[in-house]
């Protein structure tokens, strides 16, 4: 939550949408910790690898549970601490990377997408130059874990039964309303939040995920469907606007900037920015108020997490 | 629909191990020290060759209060698999070893 407000601050948000983000991060803290008491008593005295792979082999969809029980059932016999956490590790890098069975195929469109922006962001910063300053390497770095961070989600997150579909549709809302809000110009991709005017900012950042949790809930019949599809809506249209703010951003050569600034500069600064508002503000904005409000629709419907709770 | 590719080179090795002894059940931890694979590649491979059904498993109970310990072998069509492979492996070595293009 805190990094939540930083980015929000850094991006423009003004006080009042920092304290809505509060009060609903609150709410959230408290519907948490009411659902999450603690009861595994089975788990103290486990060592770290044990409990890193249990936290990874909850991410294994329903189908493949089986194969995780076989993984903590060897790490179990494994003697040794660096054999066990090699294996712990190991582990935990096939669960997260195997890739869903029966979503291949917004898993591939989603790559192709990260893969445009590759190719868009690889293009400019060869265009514009940027290889010559060492900070634009640094941003080139953090750029390609956010993005790989991004896909290793949208996997994790598509192998979820009934949540591929509900989040996905609901990144094509949220993308459709961030790129409505910038009026389908190249400035306004680059700077959404400022396009249309002081409401544009708890529109997109509360008011969006807002929708995108309850209907998340509703439709999926439980909390954590509408938790799931608020975090898979958040990422993926978060890599979806990233692709189409690095075409703007090569396109008008980065927008308008400050005087004393060059080309190469502003092109720096602006795939920065877009790339922390949308890969960074945008999926934590959705997930976070998404998950408060999936929540919160879960209680309010069924009095509980849900009828459907896995 | 599924694509059908062949099997990768780290496949294959964890078949051939396995065909090595075809009754014997065989852990996961000890195929992939036998192979020399790191687990996050192991248990992929496995899967696949179970959702192809090419891998029997089965579950060994553990002492009390341990979890059970899975087991592995091949399953009739996998042995029949890997013996198509080492034909087929001899019939391509065949014209190269005529060339003289085998790598020892």
């Amino acid at each position: 939550m805190p990094s939540v407000l930083a980015i929000l601050l850094v991006v423009g948000a003004g006080p009042v949408l920092v304290l809505a983000i509060l009060l609903l991060g609150g709410v959230g803290v408290v519907l948490w910790s009411r659902e999450h008491a603690p009861q595994d008593t089975l788990m103290v005295g486990r060592d770290v690898p044990v409990r890193l792979l249990q936290w990874a082999v909850g991410l294994l969809p329903a189908d493949r549970v089986g194969w995780g029980q076989a993984m903590l059932g060897e790490l179990d016999r494994i003697e040794g601490r660096s054999d066990r956490w090699r294996f712990a590790l190991g582990c935990m890098a096939g669960v997260v990377l195997l890739p869903p069975s029966d979503a291949v195929g917004p898993l591939a469109a989603l790559v192709a997408v990260a893969l445009g922006s590759a190719v868009v962001f690889g293009f400019g910063f060869v265009h514009f130059g940027l290889a010559t300053s060492p900070w634009n390497w640094v941003m080139l770095a953090i750029l390609v874990a956010l993005v790989m961070g991004s896909i290793v989600a949208v996997s994790v997150l598509l192998r979820r039964p009934g949540v591929a579909r509900l989040g996905l549709v609901g990144g094509l809302f949220v993308a459709a309303t961030w790129l409505a809000f910038s009026g389908f110009t190249f400035a306004g991709i680059i700077s959404p939040i400022d396009s249309v005017g002081a409401w544009s900012n708890p529109a997109l950042f509360i008011g969006v995920p807002l929708v995108v949790g309850v209907l998340g809930a509703w439709r999926g019949r439980s909390a954590s469907v509408g938790r799931r599809a608020a975090r898979l809506a958040g990422v993926s249209a978060g890599l979806a606007m990233f692709f189409v703010s690095t075409i703007a951003v090569v396109a008008i050569d980065g927008g308008p900037r400050d005087p004393g600034v060059g080309v190469a500069g502003g092109v720096s600064e602006a795939f920065f920015n877009v790339a922390m508002l949308f890969l960074v503000s945008l999926p934590l904005a959705t997930a976070t108020i998404g998950w408060v409000a999936a929540t919160a629709t879960a209680r309010f419907r069924y009095g509980g997490p849900g009828p459907t709770e896995p | 629909m599924a694509r059908s590719r062949g099997p990768s080179p780290q496949a294959i090795r964890v078949l051939r191990a396995l065909a090595a002894d075809p009754a014997r059940w065989r852990y996961g931890y000890d195929l992939a020290t036998e192979v020399h694979l790191k687990s996050g590649s192991l248990y992929p491979i496995l899967i696949r060759l179970a959702d192809r059904e090419l891998l029997e498993t089965s579950w060994e109970p553990g002492p009390p209060g341990r979890p059970p310990r899975h087991l592995y072998r091949l399953t009739p069509t996998a042995r029949e698999y890997v013996a198509a492979l080492d034909v087929a492996r001899a019939e391509r070595s065949v014209p190269r070893r005529r060339l003289g293009l085998s790598g020892a």
